[in-house]
This record gives structure tokens, sequence and C-alpha cells, in this order.
């Protein structure tokens, strides 16, 4: 709990986070009531894409699904990574049988000329921050935060 | 570098996998080899006179095994470059699931 502390701390006179943000923070830390425990896992983001940028020096794209009971989903991939695998989506397109290709081709689809690794490119490029912020609630898990971003 | 998969179970049960991916990476460059004998096998062998056996064999050349053996080489090449992140990291009420580079 000290080293979160001491962490926003830093940050805040690093000037990563504002004054306001921090005390926020650190108000979160202390209630530790569970509602303020989802924000402290949203809000602590910034501590850990700083620590995974700095270590890797790559972006990534990562998917966090924070649940207020015990589910937490937590998925960092390297987007370096998922361009060179898009290149295994271009060697997939070949298992599609060839009828279904034609059948799909005759709707305007062609299978062979997606450009999926370029899209990744594009991603990479282009977009930074949040891609998808939802919460929503669940009868059995309650509030569920999920969150994809590029960073 | 291993990839390390962890699964532990609602009932204290917990199972480890660690893959080394050198040896992924190994077995590999060993089938490539193979998968070009089978590409230049393959390319030799004549169109049977049977549609649906012609257009299966067809879609078996289109197929290319060195090439997604080349591809997966790449990826695990990129791998290497993340010791220690953890990829995946799930908790639900009964299982955690974590998928990690050590």
């Amino acid at each position: 709990m000290n080293n979160e502390k001491m962490k926003i701390l830093e940050m805040i006179q690093e000037g990563k986070l504002t004054a306001a943000e921090g005390m926020e923070l650190l108000k979160a830390i202390e209630d530790g009531s569970p509602d303020s425990e989802v924000t402290q896992i949203a809000e602590f983001e910034p501590l850990k894409k700083e620590r995974i940028a700095s270590t890797y020096g790559d972006r990534f794209l990562r998917v966090r699904v924070v649940g207020e009971k015990t589910l937490r989903v937590n998925v960092n991939v390297p987007l370096s990574l998922i361009r060179s695998a898009s290149k295994l989506i271009v060697y997939a397109m070949s298992f599609v049988p060839a009828d279904k290709r034609a059948e799909l081709e005759q709707k305007g689809l062609d299978l062979q000329g997606l450009d999926v690794e370029g899209l990744v490119r594009m991603v990479e490029e282009t977009v930074d921050g949040k891609i998808v912020d939802v919460e929503v609630a669940d009868p059995q898990e309650g509030r569920i935060k999920v969150e994809v971003c590029v960073e | 570098m291993l990839l390390i998969v962890r699964i532990k179970l609602k009932g204290r049960r917990r199972f480890t996998f660690p893959v080394p991916v050198w040896v992924v990476d190994e077995f590999m460059e060993a089938l490539t080899d193979l998968a070009r004998i089978v590409e230049l096998v393959l390319k030799n062998i004549p169109d049977p006179r049977e549609e649906k056996a012609r257009n299966h064999l067809r879609w078996v050349k289109r197929i290319s095994p060195s090439g997604i053996i080349a591809v997966s080489q790449g990826l695990i090449k990129d791998l290497n470059r993340y010791k220690g992140l953890d990829v995946v990291d799930v908790e639900t009420e009964d299982v955690q699931v974590k998928i990690s580079l050590k």
C-alpha cells in the first residue's frame, strides 16, 4: 500500500499526475472500499503503463476487465507481436474452402485481399489511448468495467 | 526463455506448464525442410480427373507449410524481446489462468 502511495507522489512530482488526481488516488487507497477499489485499479493504469512501456519500449494492446467481486482479466499484447501474428492470418485465409471464398467474393469480400498487417500498422500509428471503455451491471459479478486501449 | 502457463483451480489444484520457447523454435526449424519437400511433392502431383478431388488437391496445394513455419518462427523471435511480460492474467471465482514469459 505504502509503495503505491509513494508511486503516486513520485508521479505528481514528475508532473505525470495533477495534485487533484493524486489526491483522488490516495483517497481511494485509504478508503479501500470495493467501489473505490475498482476506480483505483482503473486509475492505476498510468503507473503500470509507465512500467511496461519503460521496460519494453514498445506499444501494447491492453484489455482489462475488472469486476466488483472476483473477475479480473488483464491482457497485454505487444503491437509488434500482433503485427507478426497478422501474417499468419494471411495463411489462415488459405484454409477457407474455395466454395466459401467464392461465396464471400460474390458478397464483395475478398479474403486474399485483406491487408491485416496494414490494419495493425494503422492502429499502431494512429490509435492512442482507450478504444473501448464500457461499464456494465452483471447480476452475479456486480459492476464490470471493460477497457481496451493502445498504449 | 520459457512460456509459462499457470492454471489454478478452485479446489487448490494447481498446474504449471513451462514451455521452452527455444524448443518450439528448434522444432519449427526441423520441420522447415520437411515442409519444403512436401511442397515440392505436392507441386508435381497431377490434377485428378474427378472434379471434387481436383478442387481438394488445388486447395491443399495453395497452403504453404514453409510459409506458416517461417511466420511462426518470426513470432517466436519477437517473443524473445518480452521476457518477464505477463501476457494473460485471468481470475474468476473458480479458476485463475496466467500466461507469462520468463
